[in-house]
């Protein structure tokens, strides 16, 4: 790196400034929001409504929203702890079936050339086309007549059902895996099954990681899908509990909202920062070529 | 193969796929063939035993006297519009920060971090950034005197939806951001040095090395971008609850078919906007087609 410095001249300086006054420019265009949020849960409701929305809180230290936040004196609607527990027992059900239905179909796209294989194929390409926003009348009727209508197992079964990038992923990864060592355990007398789970699934431990990341940043954040298909107040996640905490008759107060909203932001924004390198990685080969 | 090897392949193949292939059919498959389906009749989003066969008629109300629930449409203008502004400032910045500059990897992860955070939380987020007394305000009072006030989300405003934009480029900026400079990393550095040697300035080496490069990328981020803007969903939503002149075309759509009880006029309208979509789609695929990013991996 340092062989290639090249020599700075007034010109380059110039750009080299420029350039990083943008970075730090649209930096703090970004962080301003969160900034905000973050100085105003740590105010009291009196100084809340008493001081702007961009000086420091008095003391650091106030916990008094959070506290409300958690343990609300009155409960209206649902508490931001069953709300994580719904929002983790839809995740680890979603995620088991996924890496399981996900890296089994791809082993047999990738290992296997059958009839009906490019209609499975095509029936994908297709779906992974059509916006999600655009179907749901339908599918409501469908989750309704199913009876999923209204219960975190609706949200499980659509997580879950269709994920293409996911699939994606595990292909692209088998590939990487020679088809050797399947022939090599078929010749020992291993059938497809205990090749699939003794051999192949071990092995793809890194892309079921990638798909566990990028999934869970996904399910964890999305409104949409809940809102659509499980609106009672007693199923809500996370992203429910605060759009129902910020509704007209909610009755909690601003600041106590931004305590809880910044809890929900907590768990991605550290996972975030532990496991960046990852989330990029998961994007750039999944997402444009999907 | 003898029989058995035969028949085992069959059956892993159909243990393997039965699951997920029934849920696509179910849950994904179905439904879009049952929209066409409701798209023809009058059903009432309740009850199917009432619901009657009318043909075209939802398509021909759409064009007439219904022409109020295409409005919204326009509004993607405002999001295509800043869609594009976000497509350029993520190229820009991805190329600065490919230069590995110091503090890169800082940016990178500041700009990076809206598109991480909770959908409600983000929309809420600005929701109170950009209130009447909110901080946006508070910060353009230190430049303008404490008069200053912008009424940012006047939902009765057509304005409101640049202040939406703007937060919708906050939010996906960081996705464009990480994707560009994913292609980027595929430009071998000596190609940058030779081009140094000859004497190329930057904005020289930027549309001769880099722009060629990355340039079926930036295509295909801007078309699932013009899909993007016609779906616009969550940001309204969440900020100004898609009220007045901030209302889009899906939740124009999703109100027909379950506040009004219009199931045939929303399928209708879905139908419409997902023939839009496949044109969008196929477009794309005939422009890019045979090219080395987009081929298939299956």
């Amino acid at each position: 790196m340092s062989r290639r410095r090249r020599r700075l001249t007034p010109g380059k300086i110039l750009a080299l400034g420029f350039q990083y006054l943008t970075l730090i420019v649209a930096s703090l265009l970004v962080l301003m929001p969160l900034w905000s949020l973050i100085i105003s849960s740590f105010k009291p409701a009196r100084e809340y409504l008493d001081t702007d929305r961009i000086t420091p809180p008095r003391n650091w230290f106030n916990l008094s929203n959070y506290i409300e936040a958690i343990w609300p004196e009155q409960a209206n609607g649902i508490t931001i702890g069953s709300a994580f527990y719904n929002t983790g027992f839809i995740l680890v059900f979603s995620l088991l079936f996924l890496i399981l239905l996900g890296s089994s179909a791809a082993f047999v796209i990738d290992r296997f050339r059958f009839r009906g294989r490019g209609l499975i194929l095509g029936a994908w390409a297709v779906v992974v086309a059509v916006p999600g926003i655009l179907t749901p009348v339908s599918t409501f009727q469908v989750l309704k007549l199913l009876g999923l209508a209204n219960s975190k197992w609706a949200l499980i079964v659509l997580y879950c059902g269709v994920d293409i990038v996911s699939i994606l992923i595990f292909v692209q990864f088998l590939k990487s895996i020679s088809t050797e060592i399947d022939d090599s355990a078929r010749i020992e007398g291993a059938n497809y099954f205990q090749i699939f789970f003794r051999l192949i699934l071990p092995m793809l431990t890194p892309a079921i990681a990638t798909v566990v990341i990028l999934r869970t940043v996904g399910i964890y954040n999305d409104f949409v899908t809940p809102y659509l298909y499980v609106p009672q107040q007693q199923e809500a996640t996370v992203s429910m509990m605060l759009y129902n905490m910020a509704g007209f008759n909610s009755g909690t107060s601003q600041a106590v909202l931004l305590a809880a909203i910044v809890l929900v932001i907590l768990p991605t924004v550290i996972g975030f920062f532990i496991l960046q390198r990852y989330i990029y990685a998961g994007i750039t080969n999944g997402s444009v070529k999907g | 193969m003898t029989f058995d090897a035969k028949f085992q392949r069959r059956l892993t193949i159909f243990v393997f796929l039965i699951v997920p292939v029934t849920m696509l059919v179910v849950f994904n498959i179905y439904p879009i063939l049952q929209l066409f389906w409701i798209s023809l009749t009058d059903f009432n989003s309740i009850n199917w035993a009432r619901a009657k066969f009318v043909g075209l008629r939802n398509f021909v109300d759409l064009f007439t006297f219904d022409r109020d629930l295409l409005v919204p449409m326009t509004r993607s203008l405002y999001y295509l519009g800043s869609s594009l502004v976000q497509l350029v400032l993520a190229t820009w910045f991805a190329v600065v920060l490919n230069q590995k500059l110091p503090a890169s990897r800082l940016f990178r992860t500041i700009l990076f971090l809206p598109f991480v955070l909770n959908a409600v939380a983000a929309g809420l987020i600005f929701r109170y950034f950009l209130e009447l007394n909110g901080a946006a305000n508070d910060i353009l009072q230190l430049f303008f005197g404490p008069d200053f006030k912008v009424t940012w989300l006047d939902s009765s405003e057509p304005y409101s939806n640049f202040s939406l934009a703007a937060a919708s480029v906050w939010r996906y900026l960081g996705f464009n951001l990480v994707v560009t400079f994913g292609a980027l990393q595929s430009i071998p550095q000596d190609q940058y040095d030779a081009a140094r040697l000859e004497g190329a300035n930057q904005w020289q080496m930027f549309w001769r090395i880099t722009f060629p490069t990355i340039r079926l990328v930036l295509f295909l981020q801007f078309m699932l971008s013009v899909v993007g803007s016609l779906e616009v969903f969550e940001v309204p939503m969440l900020i100004t609850r898609g009220a007045g002149e901030t209302s889009t075309f899906a939740i124009t759509m999703l109100e027909a078919g379950f506040q009004n009880r219009r199931a045939g006029t929303a399928a209708a309208m879905a139908v419409f906007m997902l023939a839009i979509v496949v044109i969008i789609f196929g477009v794309t695929r005939l422009i890019t087609r045979g090219r080395s990013a987009v081929r298939n991996p299956l």
